[in-house]
């Protein structure tokens, strides 16, 4: 194997000349304006603004065991909290984030739990009392885990309520829990949101 | 053919031995075009050096890791081509292009593009955006570049590959070097230096080294006047760019696993093209030493002689198509 330097003769190839020069120039300047057009065009955006696909990450760290949960953050609402909450003990959020929609009226609360009973247990742990009686019915969303959902609205005017868990397969239960609150009365009771649908289907916890 | 009939060399003329500086050709302009981008852009390189530099135990650690992969970088390079080594020169300005201009514009352009697509809420997709189209692209014109330059010889899909790795080759290297030197502490730097080296192996270059052998073989077409079949293009600069685009993703789940799987996939999936590439290439390198000559033996005679032999046979082969070359230009 050796170098190279072998001319072709003249007359069998023909040099690109000025259309590769062009093309690369065109190209660069492609792809410097891009940005500065996009920059130029982006709508104005609030300060803690969930973006596309942005994932949260909950962990609890309890009894020697360790848990994680997560879910894609609803896209366009804004961050209230995401910092981790340390645990407390047994059945104590460990990690939570709240988020509130752009026309302030959700506001969406997760938090992950470890060492609940099951899910049903855990929406009643922490529900006020007057949903004792209340069915705890399953959510069709979901990936491979079921999500039960208790929904209430105790207080004449407001807004209603739903919570949502899902836990691990097996004990010690790590799960998730959502709680959902309408602050108007925009919404009916019986529906789940799409934007709330889209963050259960992305919901996961181990 | 056997073995023995193979190793006869063709005189040479007094003109063969003449070796031409290829990278240096005023006459065409995206010679000035590489000057003037790569010039420019090492030195803003070598200041930034500077500038990142916080000990020089940081930089030695980091030029230590950055050297180990240029090592096995260039036993690659040496052991990819079979016939004939592409000139020294070009595969400088391939270098040199991926490790000056196309790291330091596609730096700039992330930069600029990660605040623009975080203004649309795209933070999380910003590096799997960004990354593909200024990279991949600003790779991918060196390679054109540096082919348009070695269009005077006979081009095979094997110059692309070369070429192509070479210019990911250069950007990887400079990268790594600078985030080796992103942090202050010597430990420190080994670690990302260490991790950069080991997760994603030359990835720039494999991608860079596909892309480069379908443009080789589009440029190849054109030079034999067989209709370019620039259509391939298309996959040839998005296959890399998606691949990329999935590299720089953000994680599908929680479970690190899953996001270590999904490497592996793509790692795989890269190893399998440039692998494609190469096997491309060689049997791309074969036809053009069959056809210069006139050889009749299948390429599994020639790959069982010895090294030094064939080294031999391909040096006879470039003298062959040069004298051919030589006397088939009027004189003047």
């Amino acid at each position: 194997m050796s170098e190279d330097t072998t001319l072709l003769p003249r007359t069998r190839a023909t040099r690109p000349g000025w259309l590769p020069f062009s093309m690369v120039v065109a190209t660069l300047a492609a792809i410097t304006a891009v940005p500065v057009a996009l920059e130029v065009l982006a709508p104005e955006r609030a300060d803690g603004t969930v973006g596309v696909f942005e994932r949260v990450a909950l962990n609890v760290d309890a009894e020697g065991a360790f848990g994680i949960g997560g879910f894609i953050a609803p896209e366009g609402w804004l961050r209230e909290s995401d910092e981790a909450v340390d645990g407390g003990g047994e059945a104590e959020p460990s990690s939570s984030a709240s988020f509130v929609s752009a026309a302030q009226d959700v506001r969406l609360e997760a938090s992950l739990h470890f060492g609940a009973d099951d899910a049903d247990a855990l929406l009643r742990s922490s529900s006020p009392a007057g949903t004792a009686i209340l069915p705890i019915t399953s959510a069709p969303h979901g990936e491979g885990r079921e999500i039960r959902m208790l929904e209430y609205d105790l207080d004449v005017g407001g807004g209603f309520t739903q919570s949502f868990a899902m836990c691990t397969d097996r004990a010690p239960y790590v799960c998730l829990r959502f709680d959902v609150e309408m602050l108007d009365d925009a919404d009916r009771p019986g529906t789940i949101r799409p934007d709330i649908s889209a963050v259960l289907d992305s919901a996961e916890v181990y | 053919m056997s073995p023995e009939a193979m190793t006869i060399t063709q005189p040479r003329s007094p003109l063969g031995h003449r070796r031409r500086p290829v990278l240096w050709q005023p006459q065409q302009p995206v010679f000035w075009l590489w000057l003037v981008l790569t010039v420019p852009s090492a030195v803003l390189l070598i200041v930034d050096v500077v500038r990142r530099t916080e000990s020089v135990a940081g930089l030695a650690a980091a030029t230590v890791l950055v050297g180990a992969q240029g090592a096995v970088l260039w036993l690659l390079i040496r052991a990819i081509p079979r016939f004939r080594r592409q000139p020294l020169s070009l595969r400088l300005a391939a270098l040199l292009w991926g490790g000056t201009f196309a790291i330091m514009a596609a730096s700039a352009l992330n930069t600029v593009n990660s605040d623009a697509l975080d203004r649309y809420g795209l933070t999380t997709l910003s590096a799997s955006i960004s990354a593909p189209l200024n990279e991949d692209l600003l790779r991918f014109l060196g390679i054109l570049v540096v082919l348009v330059l070695a269009y005077g010889r006979r081009i095979t899909v094997m110059d692309g590959v070369l070429y192509g790795f070479l210019v990911g080759a250069g950007f990887e290297l400079v990268e790594n070097l600078c985030y080796a030197l992103q942090s202050t502490d010597v430990g420190e730097t080994l670690g990302i230096g260490l991790a950069r080296l080991l997760v994603g192996f030359a990835l720039h270059a494999l991608w860079s080294a596909f892309s480069g052998a379908v443009l080789a073989y589009c440029l190849s077409r054109t030079q034999q006047r067989l209709g370019g079949r620039w259509l391939l293009l298309i996959p040839a600069i998005l296959a890399p760019m998606l691949l990329h685009a999935a590299w720089d993703s953000p994680p599908l789940s929680v479970i690190s696993a899953v996001q270590l799987l999904l490497f592996i996939l793509l790692y795989g999936v890269t190893l399998a093209l440039f692998c494609c590439a190469v096997a491309w290439g060689r049997r791309s390198e074969f036809v053009w030493y069959t056809e210069t000559t006139g050889w009749g033996g299948a390429r599994r005679d020639f790959a069982r002689l010895p090294r030094s032999e064939r080294r031999a046979l391909g040096a006879t082969a470039i003298a062959q198509e040069r004298d051919q070359a030589e006397a088939s230009i009027p004189a003047a």
